[in-house]
């Protein structure tokens, strides 16, 4: 208790600290969450150029504005002028539908309408595509039927054949394919890394601290009870954060207060291990600061949520795996969705617990300093 | 006197070591580092699993399907939906289908039997790629049963190929022809990355200097020409390395035309130099230079419009993102250099950065020349 109040003074008494231990976390949690509000990729300008102005290819700009993801913004007569916009950004698509269109169905000579999209935003080109292709298997199914239906005067026998087999997709864990309960949980990971490994080695490099014995043991019970205060107010953060995301906005999940309250604990004292440790090649706040600036800067990414992990390179598995936030992301992820059981949730657990080897590399060199220094 | 000063601004960058860390080690490490994770481009052959409960040659036959197309493979055949779930869960398959009882009397009766394909989307790019092979298998089966029927009815082969869809889409990706992440992902977070590491070094820099407030017009302009000189004359280099060695390393596409290049760097540095030069005079610590341009990064890149798209930001979220030089660099670079714009096109984007330019050098002179009596 004493050991909280004490360091609770000491960061009230710097208005930064104070910042970035109090109030930043939380803003930059909104701030990441509401970025991602509108949860899809809904809307996306595209534009349509229709050389054949028949029925039919009425009917196919309607199906493309009436698809969530799609929004028609621009009409053209030609593909050039449409180029154009396209490579300004104005919109993300253009959709050709040939002249003769309608004739060439009628004469079953299956003609192909063209789509081309920017495949330079990623996402956006995914989202965009599948949109075209349900249109396209909608439009290929309707008109089939209209076929057969002259031969087999039956919907559902006319159905079947113009389809011989359907398939059902389940989108497991996320059902709606929400972008924002998709990334968001792990951006909070990549966030909290950041903050808690400059937190700890800010606090740790205080001018003001006190002098520390130099017997290892009680050394690191020193430090153990100077970190005490930020493993608990981080460790706060998150669980108000996924409470905030879990509970008020009734994300769905499969979590419980048991098995998250460790994974939580343990994930942020692995990131005050990794500060503490910056901190100790230098014992000088500004440079271990970049250091570790260039350590967990590309955090997200190497957390193999858009990018999947199974599918990097060996190094960038083997970087991966000395983040913390991975092994968290992991857990959370077993929790969330799995339902897993204690035997999947322990392993992610476990493997934080490997962090503990930086404690004798930093009391060690912490005692070295102090020896040096006296 | 300006050439001797700015002889000692460089100087101070290239013997302070927390600055070289961040420009030369930040630049030529994440260079190294940061397309890592995405060097094999696409995920492909996933593993599946596969309950089989018809057991016959067709549904073999779909199987096969599915094992032969690059994004999946079949990599357990179970018995049971439960199976294939404690499978999912320990990691060992990412997707699974279901090929129900009676599937190859039912494709003989024109039943259309269902097949089930499901896929943890919890990781979206593995879910669409397990859904694309397996749904792309599916419709191969359906095909075949379709060309079968219409030969049967007298439609010659080479019809029926053509003919077992009346209509056709036709994709084509553009820019990035084949969807891979290190030409989605690279040129766009290289911008930033040179931006942020620009911030730092200047915050770092800026934070030292004594002279931050209370001084006369001409020596605070002599004090901010100086510097912005030489952060920009550094930083003009790197960005010529990223844009072309490092590109060019990748594979990406570099279709700007030089001048063109040059003129949006210009700009684009110009801003970052000048919001990094306001950074390091509002710093009241240099300890703080890396933590707020750290923290600021993952908003500042995903605002910016290559992931999500700028059209669904909500309003705040928009106006706070067109105050980072990176949002409009990254838009004007990317239609510059990947999608080919004119020029002409992205003029919004190169005087969007200018004015920024303009806006922070002002606010910084304006801070410089105050007086106050905070100033140390």
């Amino acid at each position: 208790m004493q050991a909280l109040k004490s360091e609770l003074a000491a960061v009230r008494s710097d208005r930064w600290l104070l910042a970035l231990v109090f109030w930043l976390p939380p803003v930059l949690s909104l701030f990441l969450l509401l970025i991602f509000s509108a949860g899809q990729p809904l809307n996306l300008p595209v534009g349509v150029v229709d050389l054949d102005q028949s029925s039919l290819s009425r009917k196919v700009t309607r199906y493309l504005d009436a698809s969530p993801a799609l929004n028609i913004t621009r009409h053209y007569s030609s593909i050039a002028q449409g180029k154009e916009d396209i490579s300004d950004a104005d919109i993300y698509a253009l959709v050709v539908i040939p002249a003769n269109l309608s004739r060439d169905v009628m004469r079953g000579e299956a003609p192909a309408i063209s789509a081309f999209f920017n495949a330079q935003y990623l996402l956006i080109a995914k989202a965009i595509r599948s949109a075209l292709i349900e249109i396209e298997t909608t439009l290929a199914v309707e008109l089939d039927v209209g076929r057969t239906l002259v031969h087999t005067p039956v919907i559902k026998a006319a159905l079947a054949t113009s389809m011989p087999v359907r398939s059902q997709m389940s989108a497991l864990y996320n059902l709606n394919l929400n972008y924002a309960t998709f990334l968001v949980p792990a951006l909070l990971a990549a966030l909290f890394t950041l903050l808690i490994i400059c937190v700890t080695i800010l606090s740790l490099g205080k001018k003001d601290k006190h002098r520390v014995s130099s017997r290892p043991a009680k050394l690191a019970v020193e430090l153990a009870r100077r970190s005490l205060l930020y493993t608990c107010v981080f460790s706060i953060h998150i669980l108000l954060s996924l409470a905030f995301l879990y509970g008020t906005l009734d994300w769905p999940h499969q979590l419980s207060l048991g098995g998250l309250l460790p994974l939580i604990i343990l994930f942020v004292m692995a990131c005050q291990l990794m500060g503490a440790f910056f901190y100790v090649l230098t014992f000088d706040r500004v440079r271990s600061l970049s250091l570790a600036g260039a350590f967990s800067a590309p955090a997200f990414a190497f957390l193999g949520v858009t990018f999947p992990a199974s599918d990097m390179t060996v190094f960038a598995q083997f970087w991966r795996d000395l983040m913390p936030a991975a092994h968290y992301l992991n857990g959370f992820l077993n929790q969330v969705s799995y339902a897993a059981g204690a035997a999947h949730s322990l392993q992610p657990i476990l493997v934080m617990l490997v962090f503990a080897v930086l404690i004798p590399v930093v009391v060690y060199r912490f005692k070295d300093q102090q020896d040096g220094a006296g | 006197m300006f050439l001797n000063r700015l002889k000692n601004e460089f100087l101070n960058i290239f013997t302070d070591k927390a600055v070289l860390i961040t420009v030369l080690g930040g630049v030529l490490l994440y260079a190294v580092l940061y397309p890592q994770p995405y060097l094999n481009q696409l995920p492909l052959q996933q593993a599946i699993a596969v309950v089989d409960q018809d057991n016959t040659p067709a549904s073999r036959r779909l199987i096969r399907y599915a094992d032969a197309t690059p994004q999946v493979h079949v990599a357990g055949r179970v018995g049971s939906i439960s199976e294939a779930r404690s499978l999912l869960l320990d990691g060992q398959v990412r997707g699974m289908m279901i090929i129900p009882r009676h599937f190859e009397r039912d494709l003989g009766l024109s039943r259309s039997p269902v097949i089930g394909l499901a896929g943890d989307a919890n990781f979206f790019l593995i879910y669409g790629t397990v859904i694309e092979g397996l749904a792309g298998a599916v419709m191969s089966t359906g095909a075949m049963v379709r060309v079968r029927e219409l030969m049967l009815a007298g439609v010659p082969l080479s019809f029926a190929v053509k003919d077992w869809s009346p209509i056709h889409l036709n994709e084509r990706p553009l820019f990035n022809v084949g969807m891979g992440y290190l030409g989605y992902v690279l040129p766009a977070i290289f911008i930033l990355i040179l931006q942020q590491t620009l911030l730092l070094a200047s915050g770092l820099i800026g934070a030292e200097s004594g002279e931050k407030s209370g001084l006369s017009l001409s020596r605070a302009g002599s004090i901010f020409g100086v510097r912005f000189v030489a952060m920009f004359s550094i930083y003009f280099l790197l960005t010529q390395f990223y844009m072309g060695a490092c590109f060019e390393f990748y594979g990406i596409s570099r279709n700007a035309h030089i001048v063109d290049l040059w003129l949006m760097i210009t700009a684009f540095i110009a801003a970052s130099v000048a919001l990094g030069i306001l950074f390091g005079l509002l710093l009241p610590g240099r300890e703080l230079a890396a933590p707020l341009v750290m923290v600021s990064s993952l908003p500042m890149a995903f605002t910016a419009g290559f992931i999500w798209p700028r059209e669904l930001l909500p309003e705040p979220v928009l106006w706070i993102s067109q105050w980072f030089p990176s949002t409009s660099a990254i838009q004007g670079f990317l239609k510059l250099n990947q999608m080919g714009a004119e020029f002409s096109q992205v003029l919004n984007h190169w005087w969007g950065l200018w004015a920024l330019a303009g806006f922070f050098s002002l606010l910084s002179l304006i801070l410089m020349t105050r007086s106050t009596h905070a100033g140390r």
